[in-house]
C-alpha cells in the first residue's frame, strides 16, 4: 500500500518515523511519498488508493465555509 | 131631427167598405212595413249586442293576453336578473381566486427571492470569514507552528480506515 502524505512544511525525521510506524500497523509493506503544498495552510493530508484523511487547515476552512453557507 | 135608417145603412156599408179597403190597401202594407222595420231594428239591436259582446270578449282576451305577456315579461326579467346575479357571483369568485393565486405567486416569488438573498448573504459572509481566517492562519502559521500542529496530529493519528 502506498501512502501519499502532503504538508505545508517538510516533516522531520521523527515525525516521518512516528507516522510510518502507525502506517506499518495497517500494512507492513507500506511505502511513503511526501509532498509539499503551501495551499494547505497547515496540518496533514494522507491519502492511499481512493481513501483520503484530510486534517489540513484548508479542509477545516472549507468545512467552515459549508456550515456558514447553510 | 129625423133618423133615416137607409142612410144609416149606407153609412154603415160605406164605412165597412172603407174599412175593408183601408185594411186591404193601407193597414196591411203599413203594418208590413212596420213589422219589417221592427224586424230590422231587432236584427240591428241583436247585431249591436253581438258586437258589444264580441268587443267585450276581445277586450277580455286582450286583457288576458296582456296579463300573460306581463307575467312572461316579469318571469324573463326575474330569470335574467338571476342569471346576471349568478354571472356576477361567478365573476367575483373567479376574480377572488385569481387574486389569491396572484398573491400566492407573489408571496412564493418574494420568499424565493428572500431565500436567494439569504443564501447569497450567507455565502458572502462565509467567503469573508474564510478569507479572513485563511489570511490570519497564513500569517500566524510559521514553520514552527506548522510542525507543532503536525506533531499533534501524528500523535492522535489513526490509520485504521486505510486497512482492508
Amino acid at each position: 500500500m502506498k501512502f501519499v502524505i502532503e504538508s505545508v512544511v517538510e516533516l522531520t525525521l521523527a515525525q516521518k518515523k512516528a507516522l510510518e510506524s502507525k502506517a506499518k500497523k495497517v500494512d507492513k509493506t507500506a511505502t511513503f511519498d511526501y509532498l509539499l503544498d503551501k495551499s494547505l495552510i497547515g496540518g496533514l493530508r494522507i491519502s492511499s488508493n481512493s481513501k483520503v484523511l484530510d486534517l489540513t487547515l484548508k479542509a477545516k476552512l472549507n468545512q467552515l465555509r459549508s456550515e456558514l453557507e447553510v | 131631427m129625423n133618423i133615416d135608417p137607409v142612410a144609416i145603412l149606407f153609412q154603415i156599408i160605406n164605412f165597412s167598405i172603407l174599412m175593408y179597403l183601408m185594411k186591404r190597401f193601407v193597414y196591411k202594407p203599413v203594418l208590413k212595413i212596420l213589422d219589417e222595420r221592427a224586424s230590422r231594428i231587432k236584427e240591428g239591436l241583436e247585431a249591436a249586442e253581438k258586437n258589444v259582446k264580441m268587443a267585450e270578449k276581445m277586450e277580455a282576451d286582450r286583457d288576458k293576453a296582456l296579463s300573460a305577456a306581463k307575467k312572461q315579461a316579469n318571469a324573463i326579467v326575474a330569470d335574467a336578473k338571476k342569471q346576471a346575479d349568478e354571472i356576477v357571483k361567478k365573476a367575483q369568485a373567479k376574480a377572488k381566486l385569481q387574486a389569491k393565486k396572484a398573491m400566492e405567486t407573489e408571496r412564493s416569488a418574494f420568499e424565493a427571492m428572500m431565500a436567494r438573498e439569504e443564501k447569497s448573504r450567507a455565502a458572502s459572509l462565509a467567503s469573508s470569514v474564510v478569507l479572513a481566517s485563511k489570511a490570519l492562519l497564513e500569517e500566524a502559521m510559521e514553520s514552527k507552528q506548522a510542525s507543532a500542529l503536525i506533531d499533534k496530529q501524528i500523535k492522535k493519528l489513526d490509520l485504521n480506515q486505510f486497512g482492508a
